[in-house]
């Protein structure tokens, strides 16, 4: 009738549990993030993209990686093992979308072209608007990409960024969220 | 520029929080650089709402469940039914897993017109129920606009999915469970609740052993009736009585016809009825179950038998007026069973026990044959709990409350003196076995399961723990011969008197220093010196208590200690 130990729920506790070789937080880190992280890819990647390798092997593969490198990835703060992980699926999904335009066969077409099936996310929102978004994501702090990945991306509450970022409570992650967003808006610049 | 500041925060929030926003109207309103900033932040909200979107179309299960609901941080979806989730989620309050049963919102909503619902006003009643084999109900609420139930996170497999995989019970595991789930019953109706779907699915065998009901105090609430809606999402309707698959009220006596039907289950690995329907069930129920099998029958014996059927008659009244009448009757089962088995069962566990046991009851042989007088036994103690739904095996370590009642269970392979040895928290040490008022003494009979204290004028005894708080530690003695150190303490007791409690002897430190060196203990030197160092815990330089030993020579000594914590 002993209690088990409490939910890890920061993420560096999962992460440094999972370094040190516990089977138990090494799982609680993929339940916790495949799922949506998994929808999150599946929006990013085109269709004509996906022939091979499908979205979820294709996140499964980066976690598992992620996980194994562990120590390569040094647990320096909040933020850093979720814009890794992010940043490590969106390379993927760049590499899978080079290898389609390369694939030898009737479709082929030169690199330089411009994509003729975007990924459901471009369809949505335009080139032009997710360009900016990438590039205005790019010049955030780890721990703002964290924080919006966490929320814009993969839609988890507040109530859970706040314990998987580190925040005290609720309120200081919507905080955080909201300043994010600022900033990210701010750093969009100027449509054309 | 500070109301337009606010506005830009609102709108920030807003985004955070996935609400709606007029972004024409918002947009048409500015311009410049603000415009394009809002148009950003616009650009934001419909990334975030096309994850949102996919979210909800791919994983509905992730969208629905809340993260936490109150204080309880939820971790993981255990079961879903139409009405309900079940999860396993993390109450930072007792610091511990529970079980949280959490009805959808809209069956909160539906329910919620004229202040508590029944599940409220029952999970309220159902939590004053405090039972060993009745899963802790921690409380039920109504949180975040969804009323939840939660309790015990009772860890282990469900009768249902045991008899799947091992196949049936033995009849004596039959019969236990039936005592120990009568039990719960038994509390369960005293808080003036009803637990209203006993099934194989709704018991647990938890790590100890133990069968506990569980999903309790949610059948009314959350069953689909079959009336209404067939068998339902949660499940089976089969152990149904009759009479509610007519669409009458549950009793006190549904309840015991479930229980009834949940025990044939176990005995024989098959559902009662065998049925397409639950129009063919409520017409077959009404004319009983089938007979047990010939080769179940055997099994169980006509007296176990004859309890299940009982129970489990179609016609109310022909059924067992309460839990505690079916419970007194299964006890009353399992002492027949146990006295005709003590006669027979020794000689065949001793057959069937481990070869090192044959190899030493071969050189006892050999040894009496020679006419050797150090000769090897075996000795065979465990610790007994007693409930009013049976008695469970103790380890080492276990707990021990107020009330509770402790037996010895002891088995020898030649006549032996047994003596068992209690001390509590002050130091104080009493002889609790023999007694002079005990109807069972020394010598114990060879290879013949007792029960110590046993009897006193033909009823049965226990030692009772009578304090709370410590510790509460046993040394049990075994000894071919009278161990004349005790036999001292127990000449100096005065003359028992019926209807006088028993005055125990108290045993000096010396008798107890003088067991060290009689036997059984050379193996734990190192640690008779650590505890010397210690100084003061005699009870530690005897090694522990821990079940059947197979090569003893001379005395046996063993302790025990049992938690007994003030709370």
């Amino acid at each position: 009738m002993e209690p088990d130990r409490p939910p890890l729920t920061e993420t560096q506790d999962l992460l440094a549990a999972a370094k040190s070789g516990d089977e138990g937080a090494r799982n609680e880190l993929l339940a916790r993030y495949a799922p949506r992280l998994r929808t999150w890819a599946s929006g990013r990647l085109p269709r004509f993209a996906r022939s091979l390798l499908d979205t979820e092997d294709l996140v499964q593969d980066v976690l598992l990686k992620t996980l194994e490198g562990l120590d390569r990835v040094e647990v320096r703060g909040p933020g850093r093992f979720q814009a890794y992980v992010r940043q490590a699926v969106l390379n993927r999904i760049r590499d899978q979308i080079r290898w389609a335009r390369r694939r030898p066969g009737p479709g082929e077409f030169p690199e330089d072209l411009h994509d003729p099936a975007p990924s459901p996310l471009e369809e949505a929102i335009g080139t032009d608007v997710l360009a900016r978004y990438e590039r205005g994501f790019a010049s955030l702090t780890e721990a703002e990409q964290e924080i919006l990945h966490l929320r814009i991306e993969l839609g988890f509450d507040f109530d859970q960024i706040a314990a998987m970022a580190g925040k005290p409570t609720r309120d200081a992650a919507r905080m955080s969220v909201q300043r994010a967003l600022a900033k990210l808006a701010e750093a969009m610049g100027r449509g054309t | 520029m500070e109301p337009e500041r606010d506005a830009i925060e609102e709108l920030l929030q807003s985004v955070a929080e996935g609400t709606r926003v007029d972004w024409e109207g918002t947009l048409e309103s500015t311009d410049g650089a603000e415009r394009q900033h809002l148009a950003n932040l616009r650009d934001l909200a419909r990334i975030a709402d096309f994850h949102r979107d996919r979210i909800a179309d791919t994983q509905p299960e992730l969208s629905e469940l809340p993260e936490r609901w109150g204080d309880l941080v939820i971790l993981e979806r255990l079961g879903r039914g139409a009405h309900s989730d079940v999860v396993r989620a993390w109450d930072p309050k007792l610091q511990r897993e529970v079980a949280l049963k959490l009805l959808h919102r809209e069956t909160s909503a539906g329910s919620a017109a004229g202040g508590a619902t029944p599940l409220e006003r029952e999970g309220r009643a159902a939590a004053k129920v405090r039972h060993p084999h009745v899963v802790t109900i921690h409380g039920v609420d109504r949180r975040d606009g969804r009323v939840g139930l939660w309790m015990e996170l009772v860890k282990g497999a469900t009768l249902e999915d045991e008899v799947a995989r091992r196949g049936p019970l033995p009849a004596d595991e039959v019969a236990r469970l039936g005592r120990e789930i009568g039990a719960a019953l038994a509390a369960v109706h005293a808080a003036g609740v009803l637990h209203r779907d006993v099934k194989p699915a709704n018991i647990v065998r938890d790590a100890e052993g133990r069968f506990v009901l569980v999903d309790f105090g949610l059948g009314a609430h959350t069953y689909e009736t079959p009336s209404r809606g067939g068998a339902g999402p949660r499940g089976t309707p089969l152990y149904m009585a009759p009479e509610v698959l007519a669409g009458g009220a549950a009793t006190v006596r549904t309840e015991l016809y479930a229980l009834a039907l949940t025990m044939r289950f176990a005995l024989t690995g098959k559902h009662a009825f065998d049925v397409e329907s639950l129009a063919e069930l409520t017409e077959r129920a009404r004319g009983g179950a089938p007979s047990l099998s010939g080769a179940a029958r055997a099994s169980a014996g006509s007296a176990l038998s004859g309890v299940i059927e009982r129970g489990g008659a179609p016609d109310p009244e022909a059924r067992w007026s309460s839990a505690g009448e079916m419970v007194g009757a299964l006890s009353e089962v399992s002492r027949r069973r146990a006295r005709a088995s003590r006669g027979i069962v020794p000689k065949f566990a001793l057959a069937a026990a481990s070869l090192v046991l044959l190899a030493a009851v071969g050189a006892i042989w050999i040894a009496e044959r020679n006419g050797a007088t150090n000769v090897a036994y075996a000795v065979d103690a465990v610790f007994l709990r007693h409930d009013d739904s049976g008695a469970r095996r103790l380890g080492a370590g276990d707990r021990l409350t107020l009330g509770d009642q402790v037996s010895l269970e002891l088995r020898a392979t030649r006549p032996v003196h047994a003596y068992v040895l209690n001390e509590d928290d002050r130091g104080e040490r009493y002889l609790l076995f023999p007694q002079p008022m005990f109807d069972l003494g020394n010598p114990i009979p060879a290879d013949t399961v007792v029960v110590l204290p046993g009897t006193i004028g033909g009823r049965e005894n226990a030692w009772s723990v009578t304090s709370r708080g410590g510790r509460e530690r046993f040394l049990v003695v075994v000894s071919p011969e009278p161990v004349e150190e005790l036999e001292a303490e127990l000449s100096r007791l005065p003359a028992p008197k019926r209807g006088r409690p028993i005055e125990y002897a108290s045993v000096t430190t010396e008798a107890v220093e003088r067991l060290r060196g009689v036997g059984g203990i050379d193996e734990v030197r190192s640690s008779v010196e650590s505890a010397n160092a210690a100084g003061g815990d005699l009870f530690a330089h005897f090694r522990a208590l821990s079940g059947a030993e197979n090569e003893v020579r001379g005395v046996w000594v063993r302790h025990v200690v049992f938690e007994n914590p003030a709370e």
